[in-house]
């Protein structure tokens, strides 16, 4: 008994210590193979009794299996070491980022708003860049020779049809109305023009979101629900928002917006109001049956409060050096 | 507008604190920069410049919302004691429904007193002498421009409101000629025009240090007539600006007795008859007040009483369930405006926002909006990087009447200058940049018509010359983008040796352009507009191909000038339809012993047949086919 306890012992402490696959081998040659100490356990056994043939037998059978798995285990052990030394791949070494694009951060910030709105049914169309007086202004109650045209200066086309780059993304209130009859709750992003030097926050062209939502009794109090709740969502929770009386000839009563996002000042967003009667006559709507609201806010100005770009021209200059920082 | 807080307060006395009272204004009536001190600049809305843009105005204004007793100016009315007046005669009553003159004589030109002058100053307005001060100073108190004339310099004594003579000549007081036409008003004696109405006063009856008798006028003059006046003429003065925006004619005589209050106070003089011709009082309007109507815009659940408290607080009289509307309040119009009144007094910070009930509805259908969308996603995703830029260009179709710059003064036909100016400034940082742009471009039609029309422009610039693995990569990313948005039926046909069209169908709907400046550019434009009417998005099924392929290379020695493209396009016709399943332009190779103009091409050609699987002797067959045609149609050696 002692010697089969004493031979195991022994035996995995000499495994232990082979680190090699030639001292691996010659431990198998001393303990597995046909000279090892372990035959020489069996031979032992030929002049037993058959009693302790049978427990002896049985407790080196088993020991040879655990020779056997440790011999195994250890090979495993020797191959992995032996493997990790030669390798040729250093993990370590820097990534090697992919050829990606990147779509621009107006883009970015107009899908942005496009999944707000859309996610309060509001659907999203188009507009033609290139308009007429009529849809830009005298639909919306900006008649001719009259001051309220100078709140915008406008880009005019040379033709003899009245044809301008729109200053603001409201006509395509009216083409809308034209064709759809109420309710309805739309938006519109796109480009708008301005007849104004260029400055850190002037641009001759930028970008506007229109907003409609009209209705037997849509009112004030849900435009500043759903003024409140974009902002909410755009500006992601930390904002402080602030409505004030104002003028735009299309709305009345109107309004402006102003958010202040940590301790900035307060910086307006957005001009709103309650669709003015005669917008709506223009669309042959009865304005005694029908009232809404309606909005408009630029994308660049949004754009520049909430990632801190100090100046709108940097959106139109095409420097990867800034695009690729969002 | 810029107001003195002090002299604001001789009207409000119980005023609140310079920057609580800028707050206030801006959350009910309009925007302020206060920097402390004693001024405030208050931003007047256009609609409320007729009215509030001077004391009296604003004052009321500002009584209201800050809830405090308002001190309502008194005029104190002056005696007449010298039996003259200053007739007039008004030919042009419906331009200028009312004009008032006084006759005061005996006066005594003097420098103004402080307050005067300090008033002025306030407002950014310069003293001249204690009679023109207080014409100015009465214009920012009541919000009537006045003019006031030297009487002894006016022949005829008195005024005529007229139409100019085309061609007459005005000398303005800071000495311009201004040579005026029928469309300008102007006040004149029986000889000369003395004043442009309503803009800016003339030479001929100004008032001089010897001036002792005055002719003081005040008038209401047309709005849109001073409007274009201004801007045909050029001149801007507090006063046309004022007129603009429209004055009631209800401030003349206020503006006018002021002015003879203080007349009389600060430089003497007997005030004679004054003459006033308003033929037609406008009538004030009436307007229904319906609380119920009221509530139901704004969400809001005012009582009646609620309601008309907050208009006769701003000066509307009640008339059972009417109100007559102020008459210099020339913004209201009807109900709306009602409504804004009392919304922004009650506070639009006090109306709670609630969620609207509405019935879904279905997305309104935007083809180029889907397709725009997808379109960017495809570029981003093969590697190009969006850019912005401006929607003019030194050259189009279709020019700008109004434009800002040279460079600008054309509305843009195309997207490829805007890419590739943005490409070049790029290259100063990258050695390669791929770029795309989606927007809008402007051209001319067959019939003249200015169209607008969506394009994807996109643009592989590098600083390395003519190399066609740019090019490919460009095409590559054309083919795989008309794929991906569902464009079916695309060829490309070369224009010349720089330009391939694009074509759908038998329509074109873009162009491949290659450029080599400094740097090598290869560029595409796609007509988005005209794709999204050809997208087919519904894709279906088709079984896994069951049988193997076979792959053959096939490399020949041909002219240099011959285009791939035709030798692919013969290839194609040639072989079996439904056993040549792709073919693939592989390598080109110049050999030196094939001859200077000529090179080696290696195209790749896998054969599957859908029925059976394909043996090698019918691949050779296909092989044998298309090198017979290639034969044919082109002087070719096989490898």
């Amino acid at each position: 008994m002692e010697n089969i306890a004493a031979l195991r012992e022994k035996a995995l402490q000499e495994l232990k210590q082979a680190d090699t696959p030639e001292a691996l081998e010659a431990w198998r040659i001393r303990y597995l193979g046909r000279k090892s100490a372990l035959r020489a356990l069996f031979t032992n056994l030929a002049g037993k009794p058959l009693e302790e043939k049978k427990i002896l037998g049985f407790r080196i059978n088993n020991l040879k299996k655990e020779f056997a798995t440790a011999y195994r285990d250890k090979q495993k052990e020797l191959k992995t070491i032996h493997d990790q030394r030669t390798t040729d791949i250093d993990l370590t070494m820097p990534g090697i980022p992919p050829a990606a694009g990147r779509l621009h951060l107006l883009t970015q910030v107009e899908q942005d708003i496009k999944r707000i709105f859309t996610g309060l049914n509001f659907s999203a169309i188009e507009g033609p860049e290139l308009e007429t007086e009529w849809y830009n202004f005298d639909a919306l109650n900006i008649p001719k020779n009259h001051p309220t045209r100078d709140m915008q200066d406008t880009l005019w086309v040379k033709s003899d049809k009245g044809l301008l780059m729109r200053t603001q993304t409201s006509p395509v209130q009216i083409r809308y109305m034209q064709k759809h009859l109420p309710p309805f709750q739309i938006i519109s992003i796109g480009r708008v023009f301005r007849h104004e030097a260029t400055d850190a926050s002037h641009e001759i062209n930028f970008y506007q979101c229109e907003g409609l939502m009209v209705g037997e009794d849509i009112q004030l109090a849900h435009f500043k629900y759903i003024i409140t709740e974009f902002l909410r969502q755009f500006f992601g929770g930390a904002v402080e928002s602030r409505f004030r009386p104002s003028y735009f000839p299309f709305v009345e009563p109107g309004a402006e917006v102003d958010v202040k996002i940590q301790n900035s000042a307060w910086l307006e967003v957005m001009g709103a109001g309650m669709v003015h009667p005669r917008v709506f006559e223009a669309v042959h709507y009865d304005p005694k049956k029908v009232q809404g609201f309606a909005f408009g806010m630029g994308l660049d100005r949004l754009a520049m409060i909430k990632y801190s770009i100090p100046d709108i021209r940097l959106l139109y200059t095409s420097d990867l050096r800034f695009i690729n920082q969002f | 507008m810029k107001f003195s807080y002090h002299i604001l307060k001789q009207f409000v006395p119980n005023l609140p604190p310079i920057a609580e009272l800028a707050e206030k204004i801006t959350l009910h009536l309009f925007e302020v920069e206060s920097n402390g001190g004693d001024v405030l600049d208050i931003k007047i809305l256009p609609n409320r410049y007729s009215d509030a843009a001077c004391y009296w105005g604003m004052a009321r204004e500002i009584a209201v919302i800050c809830n405090v007793p308002h001190q309502k100016p008194k005029t104190k009315k002056i005696r007449s004691l010298v039996k003259k007046a200053v007739s007039v005669d008004n030919s042009m009553p419906h331009l200028c429904p009312r004009i008032a003159t006084a006759y005061v004589e005996n006066l005594r030109i003097a420098r103004s007193p402080d307050w005067l002058i300090n008033a002025l100053e306030a407002s950014g307005i310069r003293s001249l002498n204690n009679l023109v001060d207080i014409t100015n100073y009465v214009m920012l108190e009541t919000g009537q421009p006045l003019h006031v004339f030297d009487y002894e310099k006016i022949q005829g004594g008195g005024i005529i409101v007229r139409q100019a003579y085309d061609g007459e000549i005005v000398e303005t007081l800071d000495g311009k000629k201004i040579s005026l036409t029928p469309s300008t008003l102007v006040l004149a004696d029986t000889e000369h025009a003395l004043d442009i109405a309503g803009i800016k006063g003339g030479t001929r009856a100004e008032i001089t240090d010897h001036t002792k008798i005055i002719a003081l006028t005040a008038a209401s003059v047309d709005g849109a007539l001073i409007y274009k006046t201004v801007k045909r003429l050029g001149i801007v003065t507090d006063a046309a600006i004022r007129f603009s925006h429209n004055v009631h004619p209800v401030l003349v005589d206020r503006g006018l007795c002021r002015a003879l209050e203080l007349i009389q106070e600060l430089c003497g003089g007997k005030l004679g008859i004054i003459t006033d011709i308003y033929p037609k009082p406008i009538q004030p309007l009436v307007i229904a007040g319906d609380v119920k109507k009221y509530n139901a815009l704004t969400g809001c659940a005012l009582t009646d009483k609620e309601f008309f408290g907050y208009l006769i607080k701003l000066g509307f009289r009640r008339a059972g369930k009417k109100v007559i509307s102020p008459a210099e309040r020339t913004d209201i119009e009807g109900f709306h405006d009602l409504v804004e009144e009392v919304a922004r007094l009650y506070g639009w910070e006090r109306i709670v926002p609630v969620a609207p009930c509405v019935t879904l509805m279905s997305p309104v259908p935007n083809a180029i909006g889907a397709c725009k969308d997808q379109a960017r996603a495809l570029a981003a995703q093969v590697g190009y990087t969006e850019i912005y830029t401006h929607s003019f260009n030194t050259a189009g179709d279709i020019p700008l009447e109004n434009p800002l710059t040279q460079e600008q003064s054309f509305l843009r036909a195309s997207l490829l200058p805007g890419l590739q100016k943005a490409a070049e400034q790029n290259l100063r940082f990258n050695h390669e940049v791929r770029l795309f742009e989606i927007g809008s471009v402007f051209f001319k039609k067959t019939n003249y018509e200015p169209e607008e029309e969506i394009f994807l422009g996109f643009i592989i610039s590098s600083i390395k010359n003519a190399d066609s693995e740019n090019t490919r990569a460009l095409r590559g990313s054309v083919e795989y983008m008309l794929n991906n948005l569902g464009i079916e039926n695309v060829a490309f046909v070369e224009q010349n040796k720089n330009t391939l069209i694009i074509t759908v169908g038998d329509e074109a709907i873009g162009q491949i352009a290659y450029e080599q400046n400094k740097y090598a550019h290869s560029r595409a434009e796609i007509n988005l507009t005209k794709l999204s009417l050809h997208r087919k998005t519904a894709k279906e099924y088709q079984p896994i191909a069951k049988y193997p392929s076979i792959t053959r290379d096939l490399s020949i020695v041909i002219d240099k000038h011959i285009r791939i493209g035709k030798i692919i396009e013969c290839i194609e016709k040639t072989a079996a339809r439904d056993t040549l399943q792709k073919l693939d332009f592989i390598n080109r190779y110049e050999d030196k012993n094939a001859g200077a103009h000529k090179h080696s091409l290696t195209f790749r050609m896998v054969f599957r047949n859908p029925h059976h699987t394909l043996e090698d002797k019918e691949a050779d067959r296909e092989m044998r086919i298309i090198v017979a045609a290639l034969k044919e149609n082109f002087q070719v050696e096989i490898r």
